[in-house]
């Protein structure tokens, strides 16, 4: 019987630690470098509007046009720089175009990419920029569900939250999307 | 847009003090639009606005410019396209894989005059008269396999047959910049490289680098503006053997 015991107790000790290993591989947290979605709400995603200077985060293209730099934030819109004089260029303002990657300007009408559509914009007056144009669907459909052009780890999409306006760098735990 | 700005500013300025010109493009090129850099993907030649996607071009009449009018046809590349470079009736597209020449004389209906292969990589392109540049490089953004970081020299004097003339290895090319007999490569952590161009054939001559990091540049006949990650710098080149620094403007506080 003590034999017996020992024996069940043995097994029962075996088969916990073994049970245990298996258990703490599965869930073995790590991190790894990704890219991350970055969301705008629909109703956000095709507003238009001119704000204040914006922190400056992940830059984009830059245009130049009568002494103004025009430096794209990913995804967001268009900082402006004041460069009249190139020794001291100052931040004056920013044109919120989510989705953007592009512009170009003639006169006093901006062009810019807005998500899958291709907007007029009239910047006459930089602080209250107004939308006059907008034909749909110029720009083929971007995957919603991944990031293009990338290889690795990424943060799952998860559509309640929004359109990815843009994807960022960030170290992830526990990515469970993969390309 | 740059080119076609350069070489009007310059046409102005000849026109003025030598009272004649030949710098000629052939573009119709419009007074009142701006210069992008070497990463744009959308364009402005005339009155016509060439869009592009990562695998088309779309082509816009702005015959009332508040509302562009699509023309043409869509023209479908190979997937990953990303730059486009206007030069001459002409338009330069980089992709991924390849350096695409389209005939743009008639608007409405361009067309693929040829698809200059090469590696794997992001490659946003320059023109000047007879020559292209092309950088190559191996970003993880870019989803590039090959390691080549190199910037293509290419004859397309005749647009139906582009021939390499050179590659020069680089270590991180990526956006770069023309006026006239300059070109300017932005180079990572290696600095922005300064070539005299004026003899292609010969091979182009490196004469100096700027040391520091940028991703794209705009030459504005004597002013450099170069985009970095963290800075917006700027140089005079006006004497291109002392090149001296401007501004160096700091997004992040």
């Amino acid at each position: 019987m003590k034999k017996i015991s020992l024996f069940l107790a043995s097994l029962t000790l075996i088969v916990y630690v073994f049970s245990c290993d298996t258990y703490d591989k599965s869930v073995e947290d790590f991190t790894a470098e990704g890219l991350r979605p970055v969301y705008i709400s629909m109703e956000e995603a095709d507003t238009i509007k001119s704000l204040s200077p914006q922190p400056i985060n992940q830059l984009g293209k830059i245009y130049y046009k009568d002494d103004l730099i025009y430096v794209g934030e990913q995804g967001r819109g268009v900082h402006i720089i004041d460069n009249t004089n190139p020794a001291e260029p100052s931040r004056i303002g920013f044109i919120q175009i989510p989705g953007n990657k592009d512009i170009i300007i003639k006169g006093n009408l901006m062009y810019a990419d807005n998500f899958r559509d291709l907007l007029t914009i009239d910047i006459s007056d930089m602080n209250n920029v107004i939308e006059i144009d907008r034909i749909a669907d110029v720009y083929a459909e971007i995957p919603q569900s991944y990031p293009i052009f990338h290889n690795g780890y990424f943060e799952c999409v998860d559509p309640s939250k929004g359109l990815v306006m843009k994807w960022e760098t960030a170290m992830l735990e526990n990515p469970a999307c993969q390309r | 847009m740059k080119k076609i700005c350069n070489t009007l500013i310059l046409s102005l300025l000849a026109i003025l003090f030598f009272q004649c010109s030949d710098f000629d493009s052939a573009s119709p090129a419009s007074s009142d639009s701006g210069t992008s850099g070497s990463l744009a993907a959308m364009s402005i030649v005339g009155d016509y606005i060439f869009t592009l996607d990562n695998q088309s071009i779309k082509t816009f009449y702005l015959s009332e410019p508040d509302k562009p009018k699509e023309v043409g046809q869509t023209i479908y590349l190979d997937f990953g396209v990303e730059t486009m470079f206007p030069y001459d009736n002409k338009l330069f597209i980089g992709s991924q894989t390849s350096m695409y020449i389209l005939d743009i004389t008639n608007p409405t209906d361009i067309s693929v005059l040829a698809e200059h292969s090469h590696f794997f990589g992001c490659d946003p392109v320059v023109v000047n008269d007879s020559i292209a540049f092309v950088t190559v490089r191996s970003a993880e953004a870019c989803r590039g396999f090959v390691e080549t970081n190199q910037l293509e020299v290419v004859d397309v004097t005749d647009p139906m047959q582009p021939n390499t003339l050179e590659f020069i290895d680089l270590n991180n090319p990526a956006g770069l910049g023309l006026d006239n007999q300059y070109l300017f490569v932005t180079n990572g952590d290696a600095g922005i490289q300064v070539f005299d161009v004026s003899t292609p054939r010969t091979g182009i001559e490196p004469i100096g680098n700027i040391p520091v990091n940028a991703f794209d540049v705009i030459p504005l006949d004597g002013l450099l503006i170069a985009v970095g990650t963290d800075n917006l710098y700027q140089f005079d080149y006006t004497d291109i053997n002392n090149i001296v620094q401007i501004s160096s403007f700091k997004y992040r506080l």
